[in-house]
C-alpha cells in the first residue's frame, strides 16, 4: 500500500513539474518541456541531454547590458538572445495564436525568451548575494 | 447575555473585514471580477503579441487599445502604427528614420500620439495585411537558418535606402515655425514608454516630462496642423508653445557607412559628372535645392537605365541554365510518399521489399531533433541528382528531339534510377503526383522546352538586384559616378532584406525606385513590408474616437513623511481608478506606461513617481502595457495587465498571474510607478 502511495506520489509529482506543450512554427508543430515550478519552457530534447539552452540558463546575465538596446519596451529575453547568446530569436506561437519569441542556439534547443530573462535575473540575485 | 454579546463580536468580526474590503475596493464588491478578454467582451478575440527585440511597446499597446473599439474588434498592426508614427515625424521633425544610436524611429514612441495619428492618415492595417508582421510564422522562411532578426533586418535595409535617398536628393528642411500650434491631446505624453534615461539615474522627472512635451508636441502639433486640411472634424485646442521654450533641433544626417568598390573606371566618371558652376552666396541655397532635385533625376536616369538594358538580359541568362530545383522538389515530395507507402498497411500493390529498395535508391530520409520535435528531411542521393541533370534537364534543354511533356523525360529518368524496379510502381509514384508537384514539372518544361520564362523571371530579376554580379557590377561597368553607387549598394541590401520576405515584386521596386524622395516613410515601408494593406483595406478610426494621454505625478515632494505621503496616494489611487476602471466599464482596455524597476523581485515597495528614479544601470526603463481588466479580493484592487512579451515568465515570481503573458498587478504599486495612462474616449 505504501509503496502504491509512495509511486502515485511521484507519478503525480513528476506530472505537476513538466510536460509537452507544443508550439507552432508555420505548418510545423514544435512540441517544448514546460516546467511551471521551475518556470522553464525549454527544448524537449534538453530533458535527456545537454544542450546549449539549457547551459546559458545557468551563466545567462542582464550584466553589461547596454541600456540603449533595451528601449521601446523591449522583450528582455529577446535583447538577451541576441546580444549576450549569440542565438536567434524565433517566432512561434501556442495553438490559441498568442505569440511567443524563443532563443535558438546552434545545437538547435531553444528556449523561450521569457524563461532566459528570468533566469538571468535569477543568476544576478545569486550572485549580488 | 453573555452569550449574546458573543453572537454580536462574532458577528462584527465576520462583517468587519468584509466593509473593510469594500472601502479599499471604493464602489467594486468583494469578488467582483471583470476582464475584456471574457466571452462576449471586446477584446475576447485578443491574442497575447510578442514585441521580440523591437522597442515597439507604445504600438502593441495603442494595437490592443484600437482592437477594444474598432467594430467588429479586429487584430491591428503594430508595424503600421509604429511605422505611421515615424511618417509624422519624419515629415515634420525632419528627422531621419535611422536615429543617431542606430535605434529605428519606430522604436519608443507614444500611444496616444500613434493612434491619433492613424486616424488621421486613414486609419490602421490588419495584423493579417502586413506581411513583416506574419512573416515570422511562415514554415517557408526557414528561420532555422537565418541568423538574423528578420524584422529588423528588413527595416533596417530599407529605412537606410530611404534615408540615404532623401538626404541626399530630396529638399533641405525647413525648420517649423515656434508661433502657437494645435494638438488633439487633452494631456501630451511624457516620456516616450521604453526610453532608456541619457544619464545613469534619472533625477529630474519632471523637467523630463517637459522636455518630452517639447519633443512630442513639436513633432505631432506641425504633424497635425499640415494634415487638418484632410479631417477639419479632429477637435482640436490651442496650446501656447512659447511658454514651454520648444527648441526645435534639427538632428544632423547620420553618416552612412559608403561600401564603394575599389575602382570606378575613371574616364566614364569624369564624363557622367555633374556640370557644376560656383553660384554666388545669394543664389547658394536655392542651388542646393535645385542641384538635388537635378541629382536625382540625373540617379534614376543612370540607374533605370542600368537596369533597363540589363535586367532582362540578366533574368534570361540565370533562366537558361539547368536548375533541377524544381525537379528536386518533386524527387523529395516522392520519397515521403515512397515512405508512407511503405509503412501503410493496405492498398499496396507491390510487395514491400519493392518500395524500400526503390526508395533507397532514391535517397533517404533524415530525422532529427529539433528541440525535440522529430523534424523530417528527404535526402536525394548525389547520383539520381546527377542523373536528374544528365537526362532529365538535358532531354528537356535538347534541342534535337522535342519531348511531350515534362512528366514523360521524368519518367524515364526514374527508371533508371534502379532499371529493376517495376515500371508499374514508378507510373504508380507519378500518376499520385500532386497538383503542385505537376506544375512544377509543368515550369521545367515551359521554361526549358517552350523557352518561356515567366515563372521564373520575376525572381531571377530579383536577383539581378540581389547579385554582386549584378546591377551593382553593371553600374559600376557603366561608370556611374561613385557617389551614387553607395545608393545603389543601399537598395542591393535592401533587396536582400526583403527576399527574407520572400517580395517578388520587381514592378513594385522599380515604382519605388523612381519615385522615392516624394514618397512618405509610411508610403514606402507600407508598400514594401505590407502590399495587402492598401488604402482601401485600412480600418478607418471613427471621427468620435479620441485617444488622450492623462500624466500621472505625486503631488508632494520627495522628503514627505509616511502620513503625507499616505494621504498623497490615496488622493492619486482614485484619479487613477477614476480614469481607468470608468474606461473598463465601457469595453475599453487602457494603456499605461511604468517604470519597469517595480517589475523587480525586490522592488515590492518602489515608488517611482515620489523618488523619480528609474535607473537605467540595473536594465530598467519605461515601457507601456495595456490594463484590460479589474478585481477587487481581499479588500484589494488589481488590475489585469496585458504584456508584449509573450509568456511573460517573469509575472510568475512578482505578481499574481493570471493566463499567457497576463498578470494582476495590485493597484497600489501600479498608481505607484505608473506617470501615463491613455485612454481611449
Amino acid at each position: 500500500m505504501k509503496k502504491l502511495f509512495l509511486l502515485c506520489f511521484v507519478l503525480f509529482s513528476f506530472s505537476t513539474l513538466a510536460y509537452e506543450e507544443i508550439w507552432k512554427l508555420g505548418d510545423h508543430f514544435i512540441p517544448m518541456e514546460k516546467n511551471e515550478e521551475k518556470d522553464l519552457l525549454i527544448s524537449k530534447s534538453c530533458s535527456t541531454r545537454p544542450c546549449d539552452a539549457m547551459n546559458i540558463l545557468h551563466k545567462v546575465t542582464m550584466k553589461n547590458i547596454d541600456a540603449e538596446k533595451l528601449i521601446g519596451g523591449k522583450n528582455p529575453g529577446a535583447v538577451l538572445c541576441t546580444e549576450k547568446t549569440k542565438g536567434r530569436i524565433l517566432y512561434m506561437k501556442d495553438l490559441s495564436g498568442n505569440e511567443n519569441t524563443f532563443c535558438f542556439f546552434k545545437d538547435k534547443s531553444m528556449v523561450s525568451t521569457g524563461t532566459l530573462s528570468l533566469h538571468a535575473a535569477k543568476n544576478d540575485k545569486v550572485k549580488k548575494k | 447575555m453573555k452569550t449574546k454579546f458573543f453572537f454580536l463580536l462574532i458577528a462584527l468580526s465576520a462583517v468587519g473585514p468584509l466593509s473593510v474590503f469594500a472601502q479599499n475596493c471604493g464602489e467594486i464588491k468583494e469578488g467582483a471580477v471583470m476582464r475584456l478578454d471574457a466571452p462576449g467582451k471586446s477584446l475576447e478575440k485578443s491574442r497575447v503579441q510578442d514585441q521580440g527585440a523591437l522597442g515597439t511597446c507604445y504600438a502593441n499597446t495603442a494595437s490592443l487599445m484600437l482592437q477594444s473599439i474598432l467594430p467588429n474588434n479586429p487584430e491591428v498592426s503594430y508595424l503600421h502604427l509604429a511605422v505611421n508614427r515615424a511618417e509624422a515625424l519624419i515629415e515634420n521633425k525632419k528627422v531621419q528614420a535611422i536615429k543617431e544610436n542606430g535605434n529605428l524611429l519606430i522604436e519608443e514612441g507614444f500611444v496616444c500620439e500613434s493612434i491619433n495619428l492613424a486616424k488621421i492618415s486613414g486609419g490602421v492595417c490588419q495584423r493579417k495585411d502586413v506581411a513583416l508582421e506574419q512573416m515570422m510564422f511562415r514554415p517557408s522562411l526557414n528561420q532555422f537558418n537565418d541568423s538574423d532578426n528578420l524584422q529588423l533586418q528588413v527595416f533596417s535595409s530599407v529605412t537606410n535606402y530611404y534615408d540615404g535617398i532623401l538626404r541626399d536628393f530630396k529638399k533641405a528642411p525647413k525648420a517649423p515655425s515656434k508661433a502657437s500650434l494645435q494638438v488633439t491631446s487633452e494631456a501630451p505624453a511624457a516620456s516616450a514608454p521604453g526610453a532608456s534615461e541619457s544619464k545613469p539615474v534619472f533625477r529630474n522627472f519632471f523637467d523630463k516630462i517637459i522636455s518630452g512635451v517639447k519633443g512630442f508636441v513639436s513633432g505631432l502639433v506641425s504633424g497635425l496642423k499640415k494634415r487638418e486640411d484632410k479631417k477639419p472634424d479632429v477637435p482640436v485646442r490651442e496650446i501656447n508653445l512659447e511658454d514651454h521654450k520648444i527648441v526645435q533641433e534639427e538632428i544632423p544626417p547620420k553618416k552612412v557607412e559608403e561600401k564603394a568598390p575599389e575602382k570606378v573606371p575613371e574616364k566614364m566618371e569624369g564624363e557622367l559628372q555633374i556640370e557644376r558652376r560656383k553660384p554666388d552666396e545669394k543664389e547658394k541655397n536655392a542651388k542646393i535645392l535645385d542641384d538635388k532635385a537635378e541629382k536625382f533625376e540625373l540617379y534614376k536616369k543612370m540607374l533605370n537605365k542600368v537596369i533597363e538594358e540589363n535586367k532582362d538580359k540578366y533574368a534570361q541568362k540565370a533562366c537558361e541554365k539547368i536548375d533541377r530545383t524544381n525537379s528536386e522538389k518533386v524527387l523529395k515530395n516522392m520519397l515521403i510518399r515512397l515512405q508512407n507507402a511503405a509503412n501503410a498497411n493496405k492498398d499496396k500493390l507491390f510487395p514491400d521489399h519493392d518500395y524500400y529498395v526503390y526508395q533507397e535508391k532514391l535517397g533517404h530520409i533524415e530525422r532529427f531533433h529539433l528541440n525535440g520535435a522529430l523534424v523530417v528531411d528527404p535526402v536525394i542521393n548525389v547520383s539520381v541528382l546527377k542523373l536528374l541533370e544528365s537526362d532529365y534537364l538535358t532531354a528537356l534543354t535538347s534541342d534535337i528531339k522535342k519531348p511531350a511533356n515534362a512528366e514523360v523525360v521524368f519518367k524515364e529518368a526514374l527508371l533508371k534510377v534502379a532499371p529493376k524496379t517495376p515500371t508499374r510502381l514508378i507510373e504508380e509514384l507519378l500518376s499520385d503526383l500532386s497538383p503542385e508537384d505537376r506544375e512544377l514539372l509543368n515550369q521545367d518544361y515551359k521554361r526549358y522546352v517552350d523557352k518561356d520564362y515567366s515563372s521564373c523571371a520575376p525572381m531571377a530579376k530579383l536577383n539581378y538586384y540581389k547579385k554582386n554580379d549584378g546591377l551593382v557590377k553593371d553600374f559600376v561597368g557603366a561608370g556611374c559616378p561613385a557617389e551614387f553607387l553607395k545608393h545603389v549598394i543601399n537598395l542591393q541590401q535592401m533587396v536582400v532584406g526583403l527576399d527574407k520576405l520572400n517580395f517578388d515584386n520587381v514592378d513594385k521596386l522599380n515604382d519605388f525606385i523612381s519615385n522615392i524622395p516624394n514618397m512618405s516613410y509610411d508610403k514606402v515601408m507600407m508598400e514594401l513590408i505590407a502590399p495587402s494593406c492598401s488604402d482601401d483595406k485600412r480600418i478607418p478610426i471613427p471621427s468620435n474616437v479620441n485617444c488622450t494621454s492623462k500624466i500621472l505625478t505625486y503631488p508632494g515632494a520627495p522628503e514627505d513623511n509616511d502620513a503625507t505621503t499616505a494621504k498623497h496616494l490615496s488622493t492619486m489611487k482614485t484619479h487613477f481608478a477614476e480614469a481607468t476602471l470608468k474606461s473598463l466599464n465601457k469595453n475599453r482596455s487602457v494603456g499605461v506606461s511604468f517604470c519597469t524597476r517595480f517589475m523587480d523581485q525586490n522592488m515590492t515597495d518602489d515608488f517611482y513617481l515620489k523618488s523619480k528614479v528609474c535607473d537605467v544601470k540595473n536594465k530598467n526603463r519605461l515601457h507601456a502595457a495595456t490594463l484590460i481588466g479589474y478585481k477587487c479580493e481581499q479588500g484589494s484592487l488589481k488590475y489585469l495587465m496585458q504584456n508584449s512579451w509573450g509568456a511573460w515568465n517573469g509575472a510568475n515570481y512578482r505578481f499574481e498571474k493570471d493566463s499567457y503573458g497576463k498578470a494582476w498587478i495590485k493597484e497600489e504599486e501600479l498608481v505607484k510607478n505608473s506617470y501615463l495612462l491613455d485612454l481611449l474616449d
